[in-house]
């Protein structure tokens, strides 16, 4: 194989990619992390695929860095607003700490599945899942067609499932 | 069927049932087809199995901490987006930011900026160039050579491959499936246009709708449908040579496409969007693409800052 070992790729690009990700992060621990997680996701990636070479390294690395950089962000936003929701639902704090976790866990996984849906469509899916309310009552809030209601369900439910798909190796 | 690819009709068929169940109580009639769809196969049971651990999955949710959560601001997302980006130092809306870096696009395998175009080569010698905004994923395996487009638009030349693995472009509305060829696809709001330079290419929706198409050809295509094949124009690739190439056109669309190639934001007055034009542009210096417009159409450009422009009537 001509592709380079990803020993020679972490020593190569373990230098730059730590300053770069201390520079997004401001913090010399969580860029250790993250630079560690990089590399166990590029290495994951190339043992599942066969055909896989790297044609730029540095680009690839940096596109894959970025998308743990977004994640974390995405979990911190996250905590902050679960947070939020413990202060102001005073009825959350009667479930059991398991109870809590498995909604927290739940409520991440939820989150990772809709980061990509298109706003509205977004909002939609969440009038229905979340709220309960009829495809009628959403076409009124939102000031849309009944047709693209079901429009939007349709692409957030495909969306939803092509995405677990590839997640349930079962 | 190999597990790592999802069956696009089958979940496509899930989700129908799904909205039908929601609409209303299925029929004892509906519920016996609903059966003989979920025996099928075990892609099909496959399927169901996760529309159920969906829906469980936000029953299970309490309906007000998932709406503070799920819900969140787009505020704290605009934080986020100056969090990472050392572009924006001017203060800019939400929409702008939105528009400069596209937050589904950080984790795409390849992506390119606004304004930018990219070349790359992939594993089995075929050539991806990609125009400005586009972002994608690769998926190559040992039976299929797969690309997502996320968003944007690309011109593939797909080369011989020594496996005789597929070649096949996946989007949010359907695929389309090389037969050794080059070929443009360009998502718009509500679809995809897919242009064939050379040989052939077959287009399937996610509803199952075919169409092959042919060199010189292009067609668009929604989820549902595909629409009759039209002749195809050189102006069409012209971005590819980083031209802009526009005959007898709306000044409302010269001024969105190349709105495509700015950050910021650049509007066109409803006062002049009829204006007619006719010309060849170079897209990688864009404000004078605008000044020369200015000075060959009764228009004026007003610039409030440089990434807020409107195209306007003469002052």
């Amino acid at each position: 194989m001509s592709q380079p070992s990803v020993d020679s790729l972490y020593k190569d690009n373990q230098p730059w990619l730590f300053n770069w990700l201390v520079k997004k992060l401001g913090c010399q621990h969580r860029a250790e992390d993250l630079t560690h997680d990089t590399f166990v996701r590029i290495l994951q990636t190339q043992y599942k695929q066969k055909e896989f070479t790297i044609e730029q390294p540095k680009a690839y690395i940096r596109t894959v860095a970025n998308g743990l950089v977004v994640d974390y962000f995405r979990k911190k936003s996250l905590e902050k607003a679960y947070q939020q929701a413990l202060n102001e639902i005073p009825e959350l704090t009667q479930l059991s700490e398991e109870t809590l976790y498995l909604l927290k866990e739940t409520l991440e996984q939820l989150d990772r599945l809709l980061e990509r849906l298109p706003k509205r469509v977004k909002s939609v899916f969440l009038y229905s899942q979340l709220d309960g309310l009829t495809y009628a009552a959403i076409a009124e809030k939102l000031g849309i067609s009944l047709r693209t209601v079901k429009r939007d369900m349709q692409q957030a439910y495909i969306h939803c499932l092509t995405f677990s798909w590839s997640e349930d190796s079962e | 069927m190999n597990s790592d690819c999802p069956p696009n009709k089958i979940i496509t068929e899930a989700a129908d049932w799904l909205i039908r169940r929601q609409e209303s109580p299925l029929t004892k009639q509906e519920q016996e087809q609903f059966d003989s769809w979920h025996d099928q196969s075990k892609d099909h049971q496959k399927a169901w199995r996760m529309a159920q651990t969906l829906s469980r999955s936000f029953q299970s949710v309490p309906s007000g901490l998932g709406n503070t959560v799920l819900k969140r601001s787009q505020k704290d997302r605009r934080q986020l987006i100056k969090l990472l980006s050392g572009l924006l130092v001017v203060p800019v809306t939400g929409v702008i930011a939105f528009k400069t870096l596209p937050v589904s696009n950080w984790t795409a395998d390849l992506s390119t900026a606004t304004g930018k175009q990219k070349t790359q080569i992939l594993a089995d010698g075929s050539r991806i160039i990609m125009n400005t905004h586009t972002a994608l994923n690769i998926l190559f395996d040992d039976h299929l050579r797969q690309i997502y487009l996320i968003e944007g638009q690309i011109q593939i030349s797909t080369a011989k491959d020594s496996l005789s693995r597929p070649f096949i472009v996946t989007t949010q509305y359907g695929q389309v499936e090389a037969l050794g060829t080059v070929f443009q696809l360009n998502q718009l709001s509500d679809g995809i246009e897919v242009s064939v330079q050379q040989d052939t290419v077959e287009v399937t929706t996610l509803s199952g709708e075919k169409q092959l198409l042919q060199a010189g050809q292009k067609a668009v295509f929604s989820q549902y449908d595909i629409s009759h094949p039209k002749p195809s124009h050189t102006a069409d690739s012209a971005w590819v040579e980083g031209q802009l190439i526009v005959d007898d056109e709306k000044l409302s669309h010269v001024i969105h496409e190349i709105s495509r190639y700015r950050h910021g934001w650049l509007r066109c007055s409803p006062d002049v969007a009829n204006l007619k034009v006719s010309g060849v542009f170079q897209l990688h210096d864009t404000d004078t693409v605008l000044k020369n417009l200015a000075n060959t159409l009764p228009i004026s450009l007003v610039y409030r800052t440089p990434y807020w422009v409107t195209v306007d009537k003469p002052n």
